[in-house]
């Protein structure tokens, strides 16, 4: 940190520099081409809208804001996502470190028990049942409760824990400290990184997630417990259906794919917006290191 | 330290006791309504204060409405009944507040739990209700081939027999309602000979101008061009396709016109669309999709055709591919047609950067764009059959193209059949592709007539909301383009009522008329065209397990091959290729996929007539 | 007695209450993973959704065999995703060396808006990502096709989502693009991990940036990149659904057909429940015999295994 003002760059650093910038680029730009799109008309789209927006249009957006119910789902989204994520971080990483501890009995197996999770997947039959039977459907819980303990995150979080300093876990148990104890004033501190990662994978996947929304919340008992991703996901299949209005079999079938590219693109600007703006916060953690001059020279 | 033990326990507990307690609402089958009380009573202190306001103008008319339209039976008691249909999804689920579902609550005195149904997702959504016995009482069927047999497997559909004198007099006293009751009854769909599904979407989807699938060309071009000869679909079509490219080379904005597009980038199965209805249809015959198109069905006298479409080089299909492939070979071909998502194609018709097209829907749709620009003459106009005698242009879904059944289970086996019967008449039909009366149209001396605004509104949620126009585009009676027998109306007078027709109309699309020497389009069809009430009466059930293997295989392989004879360079290659796809097909076993449907088709000979003599063909 | 000792021992107590703990937890896995998994038993019954297994008829191995039984499509289908699922972990080395990249910035102020925008790719659906790819490079009117034929790169132009022999190479890099930014945030936090005194003692011995991202920081990133390499290879049947579907056309659908578009495509599409379930079981197995056998010659080749 002190030194690094007076650092020249290195020709190497500048290639580093250069390369990044340009994938950054790459990244981007399909970002900013999605926003121009979104504003400019279906025709001009199919022309090729490269550079600027073109007869601008704000037809895709005002469609999605008169979408009824949209304003609610906004809340429920950011609901599930917060207490989503804190939850499935929170579970996760304190039964990945139980799993840490040498003393847990059948630690090993235990572990490969969860892992094991990941491969297995009953289909969606079973999985239904499933949720009605324990009473999920139609309830806010289905979508915090089945994702709460993620054997993928746990592996993650096992492997860093495992990394961290052992002298100072070592310590604390020549103080008498209990796991608990441990966990709170070791592993959620020194882990930070590591949780701010699982913290962002899983806010991003709960605020994408649409088709428990689908499946299990229906009717008049599920009206306030719509996503935002799910009321988007349903606008533009209606609008699918609404522009082939008016077909037989032969063309219902198929014709249900067509898709209005212009709203698909508006609906993800409006989704990805919130996703940046909320990053830069829990990047803090994950990238703070670095900022310290981590690498000097 | 202890107060963190204690938290840890705590939450150790919660956790236990909460998953208990799902665990024990799962013994009743009302789990999920013990597990939302809370998002229940908040949906009731919320909900109503912001719809109700809407429906104070409408519900009135609605009463004057229901009364007059209130069918025989009167229901004394207000009951719930759950309703899964292919409705418009512009309100959430549940109890909906567009004038038509209170019309329809009104009339059979029910409150009706509406879900709309995404059609992709169906099939999974209904394999879930099915199985964990949560079936509404009235629901869609995706696809009635294996949707069916799985039902009738868990006994859940109820036999409406016994239901239909008493609560659906109307529709037995309905022609092409008693047609579709028996046609359900047929043994080649019904077990015991009863009735299970009822179908809706009865008639047909236009009148006759706006075949589903078509050869649409660009009339004004072709006039341009001088109206050369166009009499075979293999040569003179591709010839008129290109004289018309070099009238217009470029579109206004400068991007290059081809003559023709296609969507081979959905390889996987809607790719293909092209090939499977971009001839047969134009010369009477239907390829069978569920045969995987080996065998085609004549719309005359829904007599199947004795050579095997997929192995018959000069077969319907073949001839399709061919097309495409010289199309290709002659640089008609838009070369981004063997990536392009059906999109894409849409938005590049709209465009005006093709000249020929076969979805009907896509060809209106591109129609109404040229319109917006004043003056306009581009126009997309579908050609009478070309070199043959016969058309399946004036489609009739004799059993309906949506088929409903009703839940075993359900308490209200009167309300539902009641449900279904209102709906399928005519003028149910008529308020739910327009509204109830006197919001977007009105009744002119017996004649219905839509409002200047009702042609010109955008149509969004919102309105369809407030007017209720189109939200049961699926679960009505008749399609959009059926005319009413009363009003002598089809029942959309959105897009097919005379003063929709004018508005449509143009110097072009008279002039295709004229040519003919017509009056009007649908003359002009129905002069060249012999058969006019086309029905194929033939029905396929699920084929056995090794055949259907074979058939899911041999469609596999068609998706990864058939573009590659599109794209052969020349005839040599592209005969090459073709043969030997044809000769690939054996391991598929295509005689026998062939041999089981076509012997099928054969067994109903008997019920065909049948049919046909009530369809009074 | 001894036992009732042992039962009354601190250590007893102590690991009694550490299952305790984690009981909770692992009550959660078993509900939501294995309750389910009941349903592997409807790929031994020709199982029609409503009715009970015990009116269903008993399939056998039927639906196992019949896996195998068009063999020429399912050793293509293989083919397919085990080559691309190669490709993909050859190029697996790219989001650490992304990570290693961003760390070593000279402009450390540049670091973060780089993290951040380079994940942006992550949250764009794979629809749009065709459409966009059609869009900007595929298409004839693609905006690189224009440039490149307007400066004489390319004499006509070049639609690369035709490109039969490049299919897989083209998807992987798709995929890199996609994946790369929002995947080197578990490499980010793992140097980030990284005990700074370990650079420093780099340093006093005279290291310059290369030894020490050699020396240290790849070390630290080294137990993530293997645990997740361990993970990919035992996924490797799973490419994904929708990218195969939606970037698979015409031409490139032979090449581009995996296992995931094969069982949606066959069992789901088509509704067939017991066929599906059987190629859900099969994936499940090899899945962990993958997994097994990668860590086991992780434990020979470098000493320590991960599971």
């Amino acid at each position: 940190m002190k030194s690094s003002k007076k650092e020249r760059i290195t020709i190497l650093g500048l290639l580093n520099t250069v390369l990044l910038l340009l994938f950054v680029f790459l990244c981007v730009y399909p970002l900013y081409y999605i926003f121009i799109n979104s504003i400019s008309t279906a025709t001009e789209v199919q022309r090729g809208v490269f550079l600027f927006p073109r007869k601008v249009t704000l037809m895709s957006y005002t469609n999605i804001k008169n979408i009824q119910g949209i304003y609610s789902s906004i809340f429920v989204s950011v609901a599930r996502t917060v207490i989503g994520s804190l939850i499935t971080c929170l579970f996760t990483s304190i039964l990945a470190y139980l799993l840490t501890q040498r003393e847990m009995p059948a630690r090993k197996a235990l572990y490969r028990f969860v892992i094991v999770t990941m491969y297995i997947n009953a289909g969606f039959i079973p999985y239904y049942l499933l949720i009605s039977n324990l009473g999920l459907k139609n309830s806010f819980l289905v979508y915090i409760l089945p994702g709460s303990v993620s054997a993928y995150y746990l592996v993650l979080i096992k492997t860093y824990i495992e990394s961290m300093p052992l002298e100072l876990m070592e310590s604390a148990d020549i103080d008498g400290a209990g796991p608990i104890r441990k966990f709170v004033s070791l592993v959620i501190p020194l882990g930070k990184p590591i949780l701010a990662c699982i913290i962002t994978f899983a806010a991003v996947w709960q605020w994408n997630s649409w088709s428990d929304n689908l499946f299990f919340i229906q009717g008049s008992k599920g009206r306030n417990l719509h996503t935002l991703q799910f009321l988007l996901y349903q606008n533009l299949q209606s609008n699918m259906s609404a522009a082939i209005r008016g077909t037989d079999s032969a063309a219902a079938a198929a014709a249900i794919k067509i898709t209005p590219t212009t709203l698909r693109m508006a609906m993800t600007f409006i989704t990805v917006l919130p996703i940046l703006c909320v990053y830069p916060f829990m990047q803090r953690y994950f990238t703070s290191g670095i900022m310290l001059g981590a690498v000097k020279g | 330290m202890k107060r963190l033990k204690g938290l840890a326990l705590l939450l150790a507990v919660t956790i236990l006791v909460v998953a208990a307690g799902c665990g024990k609402g799962s013994t009743g089958t009302s789990g999920a309504e013990t597990a939302a009380p809370e998002t229940e009573a908040a949906a009731k202190t919320t909900e109503p204060a912001s719809t109700e306001k809407e429906d104070v103008g409408t519900t009135e008319q609605d009463e004057s409405e229901a009364s007059e339209a209130a069918p025989a039976v009167e229901f004394e008691e207000n009951v719930p009944l759950y309703v899964t249909a292919f409705v418009g999804r512009n309100e959430p689920d549940g109890i909906r507040t567009d004038p038509v579902s209170k019309y329809i609550e009104e009339a059979l005195n029910i409150q009706l739990e509406l879900t709309g149904v995404i059609e992709s997702d169906y099939p999974t959504q209904l394999s879930g209700m099915i199985a964990s016995d949560e079936l509404p009482d009235v629901f869609l069927f995706s696809d009635v081939v294996k949707q069916f047999p799985m039902l009738m497997a868990s006994n859940r559909l109820l036999a409406l027999d016994d239901y239909l004198e008493p609560y659906a007099q109307e529709t037995l006293d309905d022609p092409k309602g008693a047609l579709m009751i028996e046609a359900y009854r047929s043994p080649a769909t019904s077990p015991d000979g009863r009735l299970y599904l009822w179908g809706l979407c009865k008639g047909s989807w236009d009148d006759g101008t706006l075949p589903t699938c078509g050869h649409y060309i660009r009339w004004d071009l072709y006039k341009e061009a001088g109206y050369p000869k166009l009499e075979t679909y293999d040569e003179d079509l591709l010839d008129v396709i290109e004289a018309m490219v070099e009238k217009e080379p470029e579109t206004e904005d400068g991007q290059k016109v081809y003559g023709v597009g296609a969507w081979f980038g959905n390889g996987q199965d809607w790719g293909e669309w092209v090939f499977t209805y971009g001839l047969a249809p134009q010369q009477g015959v239907n390829l069978v999709n569920s045969a995987a198109r080996t065998v085609a069905v004549s719309t005359k006298d829904s007599t199947p055709l004795e050579s095997n479409q997929l192995k018959d080089p000069e077969g319907y299909f073949w001839r399709a591919v061919r097309f495409y492939n010289r199309a290709n070979q002659r640089g008609l071909l838009d070369p981004d047609s063997f990536t392009q998502a059906s999109d894409v194609y849409e938005a590049r018709l709209y465009a005006g950067r093709y000249v020929f097209n076969v979805p009907g829907w896509m060809a209106s749709g591109a129609n109404n764009e040229y319109n917006k620009t004043d003056g306009n003459t581009k126009a997309f106009v579908s050609l009478p059959a070309i070199g043959s005698d016969a058309e399946d242009r004036f489609g009739n879904m004799y059993k309906g193209e949506r088929a409903y059944g009703v839940n075993a289970s359900t308490e209200y086996p009167e309300r539902c059949v009641a449900l279904l019967n209102f709906v399928s008449s005519y003028e149910f039909s008529r308020i739910a592709w327009n509204g109830p009366e006197g919001i977007n149209w009105d009744m002119v001396d017996g004649v219905p007539v839509p409002r200047d605004e009702f042609l010109t509104a955008e149509r969004d949620d919102e309105f369809t909301t407030r007017t209720g126009a189109s939200v049961y585009h699926h679960f009505m009676g008749y399609g959009n383009g059926t005319v009413d027998p009363v009003t002598g109306v089809p029942v959309d007078l959105f897009q097919f009522s005379a003063k929709a027709l004018e508005r449509r109309m143009n110097d072009t699309i008279r002039d295709f008329i004229n040519h003919y020497g017509q009056e009007t389009l649908v003359d002009v069809y129905k002069a060249e065209t012999e058969t006019t009430t086309a029905m194929n009466f033939l029905q396929f059930g699920e084929a056995p397990a090794d055949i259907q293997t074979n058939i899911n295989n041999l469609n596999a392989f068609m998706g990864k091959n058939i573009f590659k004879v599109v794209a052969a360079e020349d005839d040599e290659e592209f005969i090459a290729l073709r043969d030997d796809m044809i000769q690939q097909m054996a391991e598929f076993d295509v005689d026998g996929i062939f041999d089981h449907f076509y012997t099928e088709a054969l067994e109903q000979t008997a019920e065909v007539e049948k049919l046909a003599a009530l369809a009074g063909q | 007695m001894s036992n009732f000792d042992y039962l009354r021992s601190k250590r007893f107590q102590h690991r009694a209450y550490l299952f305790l703990l984690a009981l909770p937890f692992l009550a959660i896995v078993v509900v939501f993973s294995y309750v389910p998994l009941f349903g592997w038993a409807y790929a031994f019954f020709d199982f029609v959704p409503g009715v009970p297994l015990s009116e269903s008829t008993f399939a056998g191995l039927k639906y196992f065999k019949r896996v195998f039984s068009r063999a020429s499509d399912f050793w293509a289908v293989m083919r397919n995703t085990l080559g691309i699922s190669s490709l993909n972990i050859f190029f697996s080395f790219v989001p650490v060396l992304f990570a290693i990249m961003v760390s070593q910035l000279h402009f450390r102020k540049l670091s973060r808006p780089i993290q951040t925008l380079a994940s942006i790719p992550n949250f764009i659906s794979w629809v749009l990502v065709y459409s966009i790819i059609f869009m900007l490079v595929a298409s004839n009117d693609s905006a690189l096709n224009i440039v490149m034929t307007k400066i004489g790169v390319f004499d006509e132009p070049y639609n690369v989502l035709m490109d039969v022999e490049k299919a897989w190479l083209v998807q992987v890099f798709i995929g890199i693009w996609k994946n790369t930014g929002f995947n080197a945030i578990i490499y980010l936090a793992a140097i980030v991990g990284i005990d700074q005194e370990l650079y420093q003692a780099a340093e006093v011995d005279g290291a310059g940036t290369m030894r020490k991202i050699w020396h240290v920081t790849l070390p630290g990133v080294v137990p993530t990149y293997f645990v997740l390499l361990l993970l990919s290879i035992s996924n490797m049947l799973s490419n994904g659904f929708e990218q195969f579907w939606l970037f698979g056309n015409g031409m490139t659908w032979d090449r581009l057909e995996v296992f995931d578009t094969y069982v949606y495509r066959l069992g789901i599409q088509n509704m067939e429940y017991s066929f599906s379930t059987a190629l859900g079981i099969f994936k499940s197995v090899v899945s962990i015999i993958l997994l097994t056998v990668a860590n086991s010659s992780s434990k020979r080749i470098r000493g320590t295994s991960i599971f």
